[in-house]
């Protein structure tokens, strides 16, 4: 029945319709700072009026209103945005760790620098080229040795420190997935306490803005996709495989995988199997680890290989300070995948008792670019001869004239299923099958005329001349192609610093939207509080007023 | 669009961070003097300076190369210099000992100084540059003749042998700086052992004056010799000019690819540092105010 104290009961509802507004709005003034705050309003609504049809209920004016009642406490957020944003993370994650582990492998490389393997390139020529102009000179030997073992130290030391890297990227992982782990159990834990709020009616604003901060969190790790079912749970599943499933979280943890056991990937401990992950910081470390550093790990490897393999070549086809033909100059690399780590100086070379005389550095070939000659260590041959190497097709035809005799051998046919090589007799002028009997072993290389002086000189510095030939600038070979390494690095990771900076902007743009629908602003928040309070005052005063019709009605009495 | 406070502070910082990032890489070019640290700042700018780098050493190591070839054509040139003397003396000698008017005593007085010379020559073909004997071919460890004495056309023999000495002095240029002491030096040799021989053992005017053929053989021979010398060091003095004037275009073009501007990086430095300390004044003017400010 609508009668005086209804009045009272209309003003105390006014009374605490305002004060709880005012703590809402106190609660925004509290957390303007907090960035995980989304703004919270107190939605008020007329409670229901007076009068209700019926039976008993006289005629006359009405419905009455009965004053007014906080319907909900509302969490502004647009859940577009905010969806936006997630998936944005992941991006900005994935782009960061693979921008910062691109910038690590730039300094391991050390180019442009005077210390760098470039540089140790350019010496070890520098050396060769004062080997060819003075090889009866024990310092130039040792120069040459010196700054061999100088180069081997810079590969070695470039390389074990990409292996570094890629064994602490392991380290990463550990963390992570703990990390993830903490994260799901916490989204969780929340999960249960959403519920039963919503259960009771009411919003858990302040748990889901905790929820969502934790979930963002998770998406700069790994992409994850998550959906909101009815009671107000976050059910998380990445690659398929629930992480979160109502209060329920599934922990992840570093396994093998299953194609590589020297790989080690993310996996989920309750079903055992791998999760496949495409994007975030996860996916960063194990692509910088298995893509990027495996991928210049095995350029240099290449590279240090032909290195060796050019080298020794032609250290091969000249001979040393004791007129002997030169032995392989570095060891043999037995393993492609590690030839860096094997690369040494052999033995003979590195011995500090007569190694330096072991240096090739004459040739007994006018040209070395139409035939390669090897004297064998049996043979005391010491004469001189022209080879004459003409095309037969595929194949090439050789015919040796000895100079000191005039004496003009059989024309000989060489082909590729011989390796292009053939043995020689000084003596009879003869070929020979065998490529360990007679003399020495002739190479063709290509058409033309060469002449040859079987007898050793130890002015001549004409191997040492075509052995600094592999550093040269042209063409394809080492020294271009190690620049082709440095310029990918850079390339690539000059990439990644732009698309982090876009992923910066992208994000902040979107931020800078929600923000603006969901952040606080001071200037609203001190004009709602003395909107508040004024209307608690004007209710405060129609009690008062209220009150006074009371005390007429006492004194009638 | 609505705006906040907290997003009026968060874009303020993030354009002092931006602002601070540009004056941070300003400062690092105008310390180091370079436009880029590492390669992902320029990749090809990188490429390209490693590459000047190379050539410039090559530059300088064919310098260095030069720089021996030319002492060696250098040695050579003043061999044959000396031995033109030698062999100019050894002719007057010659001359006066044909004169009809010497007796064999006299001759063999003669015979002593044509001794000194032969072996005078026989020493200038010995020269050595450093540690090897110019006059060997290849075989510079060993001194080009040795004295055997096996009677006339045979007083020493070569042991060298007759490849040239190459030096590289250029990308694809070689050149042979030695001559083959054989050529140079045998039938001189012999002919004055031939001479002090004839002297010594009384021989007449006449046979020995049949001696001046082969002296004027010799000194054409070696005024040749000079000259062939001659336009070689030329040669070299050539490619070493070229190579020096592609020192300095290298060095220009290395700098130019590489280092920073400092006129234009300071006066970057200074718009910047204008546009820091106005994005401040800025930045702390607006975040003070608000309506808490107004409210009694």
């Amino acid at each position: 029945m609508n009668n005086i104290f209804s009045g009272l009961h209309l003003g105390l509802r006014a009374l605490e319709t305002q004060r709880k507004s005012l703590d809402v709005t106190g609660h925004n003034i509290a957390n303007a700072n907090n960035e995980d705050y989304n703004k919270q309003r107190a939605v008020q609504k007329a409670s229901y009026p007076y009068t209700a049809p019926g039976l008993s209920n006289h005629g006359g004016a009405g419905q009455f209103g009965t004053g007014v009642e906080i319907e909900r406490v509302e969490r502004v957020k647009d859940q577009f945005i905010n969806s936006q944003i997630f998936n944005e993370t992941q991006t900005a994650g994935y782009w960061n760790e693979k921008q910062r582990g691109l910038e690590k492998i730039e300094y391991i490389f050390n180019e442009p620098s005077d210390s760098g393997i470039d540089t140790a390139m350019d010496q070890f020529w520098n050396s060769l080229q004062d080997l060819s102009n003075n090889p009866s000179d024990d310092a130039a030997r040792n120069m040459v040795r010196e700054n061999a073992r100088n180069l081997v130290d810079s590969f070695q030391s470039v390389e074990s420190q990409l292996v570094d890297y890629k064994e602490s990227i392991d380290q990463n992982l550990n963390n992570a997935a703990a990390s993830i782990n903490e994260i799901t159990t916490k989204i969780a834990d929340l999960n249960k306490q959403i519920v039963s709020v919503k259960g009771s009616g009411q919003s858990p604003n302040d748990l889901l803005d905790e929820r969502d901060a934790l979930y963002k969190d998770l998406n700069s790790m790994l992409d994850v996709q998550s959906r909101e079912d009815d009671q107000g749970n976050l059910i998380i599943s990445a690659d398929g495989k629930q992480i979160v499933n109502g209060s329920d979280a599934y922990e992840l943890e570093i396994i093998e995988d299953p194609d590589n056991a020297d790989k080690k990937i993310l996996g989920h401990k309750k079903t055992g199997s791998p999760i496949n992950v495409k994007n975030g910081k996860i996916k960063a470390w194990m692509e910088v680890r298995d893509t990027i550093i495996t991928d210049k790990l095995d350029k240099l490897n290449k590279l240090a290989e032909d290195m060796v393999t050019d080298f020794n070549k032609q250290h091969r086809a000249g001979y040393d300070a004791e007129g002997k033909q030169g032995k392989d100059f570095f060891a043999e690399i037995t393993n492609s995948d590690k030839a860096v780590s094997q690369l040494a100086l052999t033995d003979e070379i590195d011995n500090p008792d007569g190694g330096l005389a072991k240096i090739a550095a004459g040739n007994t070939v006018s040209d070395l670019s139409v035939v390669g000659i090897e004297k064998l260590d049996s043979s005391d041959a010491d004469g001189k001869f022209e080879i004459d190497i003409a095309t037969n097709g595929d194949d090439y035809d050789v015919t040796v004239t000895n100079l000191d005799t005039g004496e003009v051998s059989s024309t000989k046919t060489v082909t590729e299923a011989d390796d292009l090589k053939i043995g020689f007799n000084a003596e009879t002028n003869s070929f020979e099958t065998d490529l360990t009997a007679g003399d020495f072993i002739i190479t063709a290389n290509s058409k033309g005329t060469a002449t040859v002086d079987l007898g050793y000189s130890i002015g001549n510095g004409e191997n040492a001349n075509a052995l600094s030939d592999i550093f040269n600038q042209d063409g394809n070979n080492v020294k271009s192609d190690f620049r082709k390494i440095i310029t990918s690095v850079g390339a690539e990771s000059s990439r990644a610093q732009k698309m982090v900076n876009n992923q910066e902007v992208v994000l902040k743009q979107l931020n800078t939207l929600d923000r603006s629908i969901s952040g606080v602003s001071l200037d609203e928040e001190m004009a709602n509080l003395i909107k508040y309070q004024q209307s608690y005052a004007a209710a405060a005063k129609y009690i008062n007023k209220t009150e006074e019709l009371l005390d007429s009605l006492m004194t009638i009495v | 669009m609505r705006v906040t406070n907290s997003m009026m502070v968060r874009n303020m910082l993030d354009h002092l961070q931006n602002n601070l990032g540009d004056l941070n890489n300003l400062n690092e070019q105008l310390s180091s003097g370079k436009l880029f640290q590492m390669p992902s700042d320029a990749p090809i700018k990188v490429a390209d300076s490693m590459n000047y780098k190379a050539q410039l050493n090559r530059n300088n190591q064919f310098q260095r190369n030069l720089d021996q070839a030319e002492n060696w054509l250098n040695t050579t040139e003043s061999a044959l210099k000396s031995g033109t003397k030698v062999i100019q003396r050894a002719r007057e000698l010659t001359i006066y000992a044909a004169n009809d008017s010497m007796t064999s005593d006299d001759r063999k007085m003669v015979a002593k100084e044509m001794k000194q010379l032969r072996d005078e020559l026989i020493d200038i073909s010995n020269a050595k540059l450093g540690d090897s004997y110019i006059f060997s071919g290849q075989k510079t460890g060993e001194k080009p003749f040795e004295v055997v004495d096996n009677g006339i056309g045979d007083y020493v023999q070569y042991q060298g042998d007759k490849n040239g000495v190459k030096r590289r002095l250029n990308e694809n240029v070689e050149m042979q700086v030695n001559l083959d002491g054989d050529e140079v030096f045998k039938k001189e040799i012999e002919a004055l052992n031939k001479i002090y021989d004839d002297l010594d053992s009384g021989k007449s005017g006449e046979e020995i004056g049949d001696n001046l053929n082969a002296m004027d053989t010799a000194i054409n021979n070696y005024a040749e010799l000079r000259s062939e010398v001659g336009g070689k060091l030329q040669r070299t003095g050539n490619i070493i000019s070229r190579l020096e004037a592609n020192e300095v275009h290298l060095r220009d073009l290395k700098s130019k690819n590489e280092d920073a501007d400092l006129a234009e990086v300071i006066t970057e430095l200074k718009m910047e540092e204008t546009v820091y300390r106005a994005s401040l004044a800025s930045g702390s003017r607006i975040m003070q105010q608000s309506l808490v400010d107004f409210i009694r």
